[in-house]
């Protein structure tokens, strides 16, 4: 979150309704790494996640009234981040598999943390090579929550709003799909995490 | 592994995120304490949820927000927000009937040959549409469809004359649209682009006098398209997908949260007696999926939020293809619009049909189907998932219906025409028992599946 978190956005929230473009592109900026995050790793392509995370911000513009501040706005901005990768989903086809872009593009996306040799570097890339492979490889309900949720760290309440589903759904799904996703890793990589 | 070590691990995630509190979470301490296998398992999910949480972060690139607001810019016509969000939720249950009807017309003008078009386009489109309706001022209580029929090249052309509005006040002017389209793709020969929105205004007086006006403001559109069911199936399914973002979540939210707590225990209580009597609200914030076995559910949508409800109606008949036909007939004696036949033997002898009833002829269509056979069960559910099933379901069945089951026995535009005819002749009747006061939104309807199969499926 940005700097001045929800009560920032629910400002800026009230100028883009009256009208305020500018305001509207505060708004983008304090967002647009959370939702383009999320949008990757469901979709799995650079070029997909920025049209469609273009796409959830201009719904969002459409639909600001609909936002009563009941919810966070990244709350709000994730339902409908969900609603338009859904839609990406239908259109390419149900059973889609996610292509994650080589690792070429990993150096250049993912800068390495200060202080690690080559070795690491590589190691380390391995591992995120992986483990992102690993989460495209999931059913996409599944996908969907342990993006929301892992990576982008939603509390279980959140969840349930996001997804539209019953706090005991929430639970067991998360369960599955984190099931689903260690039995993919194990195998493959014994201590995985540990090396991150 | 044993069944309390299933048990546990069942929890774990839970555990892990420090969502397990109170006794559940010492009985699974304790557990994990004399488990080894259990502890193995409890690091791997650890290391997992690790390993996730670690990725690193992939930030949008140079300049996205400069580019949003550039598209912005560029689209500046895009619609209030809470014209859209009217729109969308009050057209749904009819949008998809709209589909089917157009569908029809649509296979026979052009054999059923469509081209698929890009989904956010075509959303873009109906927003466009509707904003038009808006700026008008007339109520939309209808709905704007946008379908694409194109043959070959794109090309774009205005309108053939045949498209000016034959009659502007509603679903009269819907027929006569469909006849100009179809003049259309007959004259171009090339490819047909209307836009059909229908801005019905209920009643008379200055409602009545803002549609023409409405329709006038869409009767020469720049760019639209005529889709064939495919297509329509994922528009109306993303919409669908869309007015739950927009308005259930937040009304429903809302409505939980102040105010309707009464209607809510109310419900509640209703629920628990068994419920052959009412589903008012939504008993929490959503509910999911109500079974009502055995009995008829009466939905009280008038006194509720006015969410459009899917309800499945399972009936079983030696012939389920004449019980389908006379649920037809049944539902055609009440007054429910287009209630069409869409799928025949697909599965195993099941017979579908997809109603979209209104609030003031559910009670009356209810009893009239259990008279023809005692529903076996009915299911009522409100979710996203629901919502887009109903539709998906009913676009599958309707194609299959045409293109499989019976070819031979395709239904006409005249067939089209009848039914937005009965929809039409159902409409003032529900306006004069409940007149609606300025600014009240109209009910929603009853998205309805009447599932048929023979006794011996059953099992």
């Amino acid at each position: 979150m940005a700097d001045g978190g929800p009560a920032a956005d629910a400002g800026l929230v009230a100028r883009a309704r009256d009208g305020d473009v500018e305001a509207f592109g505060r708004l983008v900026e304090r967002h647009q790494d959370h939702i383009y995050n999320a949008v990757y790793h469901l979709v799995g392509s650079e070029q997909d996640a920025e049209d469609i995370a273009q796409d959830v911000f201009m719904r969002a513009y459409s639909h600001l009234n609909g936002f009563q501040g009941r919810a966070r706005f990244s709350t709000w901005l994730y339902g409908i981040m969900l609603n338009a990768v859904r839609s990406h989903w239908r259109r390419a086809g149900p059973r889609r598999t996610v292509s994650l872009e080589g690792a070429g593009d990993e150096t250049r996306a993912d800068p390495p943390a200060t202080g690690d040799g080559p070795v690491r570097r590589a190691v380390r890339r391995e591992h995120v090579d992986a483990v992102r492979g690993a989460i495209a490889e999931l059913e996409e309900e599944w996908r969907e929550i342990i993006v929301l949720r892992d990576i982008r760290g939603l509390s279980y309440e959140e969840l349930a709003e996001t997804l539209d589903l019953p706090a005991g759904t929430v639970k067991s799904r998360l369960h599955r799909a984190r099931a689903a996703l260690r039995d993919k890793l194990e195998p493959l990589m014994g201590g995985v995490g540990e090396g991150l | 592994m044993t069944d309390e070590c299933a048990r546990h691990r069942e929890r774990f995630s839970e555990y892990l995120d420090g969502e397990l509190a109170g006794a559940e979470r010492e009985a699974l301490q304790a557990h994990l304490e004399r488990c080894g296998a259990c502890q193995r398992e409890l690091e791997a999910l650890r290391r997992t949820v690790r390993a996730v949480g670690s990725l690193p972060e992939r930030r949008a690139p140079e300049g996205f927000a400069a580019r949003v607001v550039r598209r912005l810019g560029r689209e500046a016509a895009a619609p209030r927000p809470e014209v859209l969000a009217v729109l969308w939720t009050r057209v749904l249950p009819v949008a998809a009937m709209l589909a089917l009807v157009l569908g029809l017309t649509l296979t026979v003008s052009r054999n059923g040959v469509f081209r698929r078009e890009a989904a956010p386009e075509r959303l873009a489109m109906a927003r466009r549409a509707g904003e038009e309706l808006a700026r008008v001022g007339a109520r939309p209580v209808a709905t704007d469809t946008v379908f694409s029929l194109a043959e070959g090249q794109e090309a774009r052309r205005e309108p053939a004359a045949g498209a000016e509005p034959a009659a502007a006040t509603g679903w009269g002017g819907l027929t006569g649209r469909a006849e100009a389209m179809r003049e259309g793709v007959r004259t171009s020969g090339r490819v047909a682009r209307m836009r059909q929105v229908r801005g019905l205004a209920p009643g008379t007086g200055a409602a009545a006098a803002e549609a023409p006006v409405a329709a006038k403001a869409v009767a020469a559109p720049k760019e639209a398209r005529l889709y064939g069911a495919a297509e329509a199936r994922e528009t109306i399914a993303g919409a669908a997908a869309e007015a739950l973002t927009w308005r259930d979540g937040e009304a429903l939210r809302e409505a939980a949260a102040g105010g309707r707590a009464a209607l809510h225990e109310e419900a509640g209580e209703r629920t628990d007696m068994g419920l052959t009597g009412a589903l008012g609200v939504p008993t929490g914030p959503m509910f999911d999926q109500m079974s009502v076995e055995g009995g008829l559910a009466r939905t009280e949508l008038q006194a509720a939020d006015r969410q459009p409800v899917q309800q499945v109606v399972n009936l079983t008949g030696d012939d389920p293809a004449r019980l389908a036909r006379r649920a037809v007939s049944v539902a055609n004696e009440n007054g429910v619009p287009a209630a069409l036949m869409l799928g025949e033997d697909k599965a195993g002898g099941v017979v579908e049909v997809y109603l979209s009833v209104p609030p003031v002829q559910y009670d009356a269509l209810l009893r009239g189907l259990a008279a023809l056979a005692p529903p076996r069960s009915n299911v009522l559910s409100n979710t996203a998932a629901a919502k887009e099933e109903f539709f998906r379901a009913a676009l599958d069945n309707y194609t299959y219906y045409q293109t499989v089951a019976a070819p031979a026995a395709r239904l006409t535009v005249e067939d089209a025409h009848r039914a937005v005819g009965l929809e039409m002749a159902a409409r003032p009747a529900a306006e004069a028992e409940a007149p609606a006061p300025a600014g009240a939104e109209p009910p929603v309807a009853v998205n309805m599946v009447i599932r048929i199969s023979r006794p011996a499926t059953d099992q």
